[in-house]
């Protein structure tokens, strides 16, 4: 059975009513839809009103103070899709950013455990990988190169050698294991990055919400990052362009929804922040590589 | 979980591959993405079976197989145009060796991770296309007036992997490259109806926003290939 809200008072919220079951009905327009994700004239009039709605007709029943992580694949699920609901209870969430850096964790641990899966079977699917080397620079010798060239040719090879091995998970089960601790606390360390620039950006275009909505809003893109799970079967490769673009528009939506933006200055700030956390991401790469290349390359 | 709520009804699939205005409406985001999945497993199926046969034969994993396989091409090549450093035939030597090597599986069982591998990237690829292309072509679409929303777009876009199943029979000799050809050219008109029937967007205008995203990462791809060539040029004329 349906529970009827009473009308809300202030006009903005006039257009909207949220029912028990999740249906909208939309005053504008007299449309009902089954979920909020149908709710299309309603969701023209942005999901700002939707929020609203939602926080002052939901039922305490229906709250959802802390998240449970059964409630995790669903959750993530929705917000792949771009639904409203998963945004709209991360932002409601008494602590956001808490549900955003366990949802980080999770899947960086996850993920990191799919990669070492996957190296494993890589590493026993491909010979061994010296031998694969030595096959490669007695290639090398044979060829026209001269003495000095051959040496340096060979020198560069077999510094890159490991950096190969372990950006491609061959051979390299020891960095795997690194990277079981090392992968939730770079993600951890992106999404405070990403949701530290978004906050500032979204405050900048007009923005609404605190720090730890957007960081909870925020957290939701780390889910396209779930797809490195299938890298547990060897030679499977996930589109990093894929895993970033999604993470953007999963951003978007959350920015929308976290600090009441219209779509445009949401995309601009989305796009914006990821850009700026690329270019920051870049500088520490590169300070990390210059700080090894003064140790003489040896970490 | 219902296979419904994931799949479009075949209707649906059929209307959209005709162009009807009627297959691109009532279809949730999740319905298209399960059909994107779903298709992507399909179409991949058959190179699947010829890739775990090919590995399987060489005994080794897909890669290698595949190394293996070129290594006589890599000895007809006329590499010596790029620098007289390199030999085609130390190279094609060094190619077939390396695709020798032993590996501690069973070639067997290396040939079939290879090709579940391969085989896995095939949604993952039709998926990244829809979500990174349809990115783009959304924001042309915004920028040329639509007002609809991201996942109606995306539901409807979708329908475009469809006529794509075809690329799956690119394994049959001939008729393979004409069915993936047909596949693709098919996969992008349903593209473009789809776009211009969930923006409302006039036919021209639709059709710009679709097109504007190739237009600029041919540009962009070729600006990277240049890139590339100047480099490889300078590391070559270096050495």
């Amino acid at each position: 059975m349906c529970h009827f809200s009473p009308p809300p008072k202030q006009p903005a919220y006039g257009t909207v009513k949220i029912f028990e079951c999740r249906s909208v009905l939309c005053y504008h327009c007299r449309k009902r839809a089954s979920g909020l994700a149908q709710a299309s004239c309603i969701l023209r009039h942005g999901p700002t009103l939707i929020r609203i709605a939602l926080r002052v007709y939901r039922p305490d029943s229906l709250r959802n103070y802390m998240l449970q992580p059964q409630n995790y694949p669903q959750f993530i699920g929705k917000a792949l899709l771009l639904e409203p609901d998963p945004f709209v209870e991360m932002v409601d969430d008494d602590n956001p950013w808490i549900e955003g850096l366990f949802l980080c964790a999770t899947i960086g641990v996850l993920v990191a455990a799919a990669q070492l899966v996957g190296s494993l079977l890589l590493t026993v699917s491909l010979p061994h990988s010296e031998a694969l080397l030595n096959l490669v620079l007695a290639g090398l010798r044979q060829s026209a190169l001269g003495d000095e060239s051959l040496l340096e040719t060979e020198r560069t090879l077999r510094t890159l050698w490991p950096l190969l091995l372990a950006y491609t998970g061959y051979d390299s089960v020891g960095f795997r294991i690194f990277t079981l601790a090392a992968t939730p606390l770079g993600l951890i360390g992106q999404w405070l990055l990403f949701g530290l620039t978004s906050h500032l950006l979204a405050r900048a275009a007009g923005g609404q919400g605190a720090l730890g909505q957007t960081l909870g809003a925020v957290a939701l893109s780390a889910a396209p990052r779930l797809l490195y799970l299938f890298s547990m079967i060897p030679f499977v490769s996930v589109a990093a362009v894929l895993v970033h673009v999604w993470g953007i528009l999963i951003a978007f939506r959350g920015l929308e929804v976290a600090h009441e933006l219209p779509p445009w200055p949401a995309a601009l700030v989305a796009g914006g922040a990821w850009l700026l956390t690329l270019l920051v991401s870049a500088v520490v790469v590169l300070l990390v590589a210059f700080l090894l290349f003064l140790a003489g390359g040896n970490p | 979980m219902n296979p419904r709520h994931w799949l479009p009804t075949p209707q649906k699939m059929s209307d959209a591959v005709q162009l009807r205005a009627s297959g691109f409406t009532e279809t949730s985001m999740r319905q298209s993405l399960g059909m994107v999945l779903v298709l992507g497993l399909l179409a991949g199926f058959i190179p699947f079976l010829v890739n775990w046969e090919q590995a399987a034969t060489a005994g080794s994993a897909l890669p290698l197989a595949r190394l293996g396989a070129q290594a006589s091409r890599i000895q007809a090549t006329p590499l010596t145009y790029i620098s007289p450093m390199f030999d085609p035939v130390i190279l094609g030597e060094t190619v077939q060796l390396i695709a020798g090597l032993p590996q501690p599986l069973p070639g067997w069982l290396a040939a079939f991770l290879s090709a579940l591998g391969e085989w896995i990237n095939w949604p993952l690829r039709w998926l990244a296309l829809w979500i990174v292309y349809g990115a783009l072509v959304m924001a042309c679409n915004k920028a040329l007036g639509a007002t609809n929303r991201l996942q109606p777009f995306f539901a409807a876009t979708g329908f475009a992997a469809a006529p794509l199943i075809l690329v799956g029979l690119s394994p049959v000799p001939c008729l393979g490259r004409i069915c993936s050809a047909v596949g693709v050219i098919w996969a992008f008109v349903v593209y473009a109806r789809a776009n211009e029937e969930v923006t409302n967007l006039p036919r021209s205008r639709s059709l710009a926003a679709v097109l504007l995203p190739l237009l600029i990462l041919l540009i962009l791809s070729l600006l990277a290939l240049a890139l590339f060539g100047l480099l490889l040029y300078l590391v070559v004329s270096a050495v």
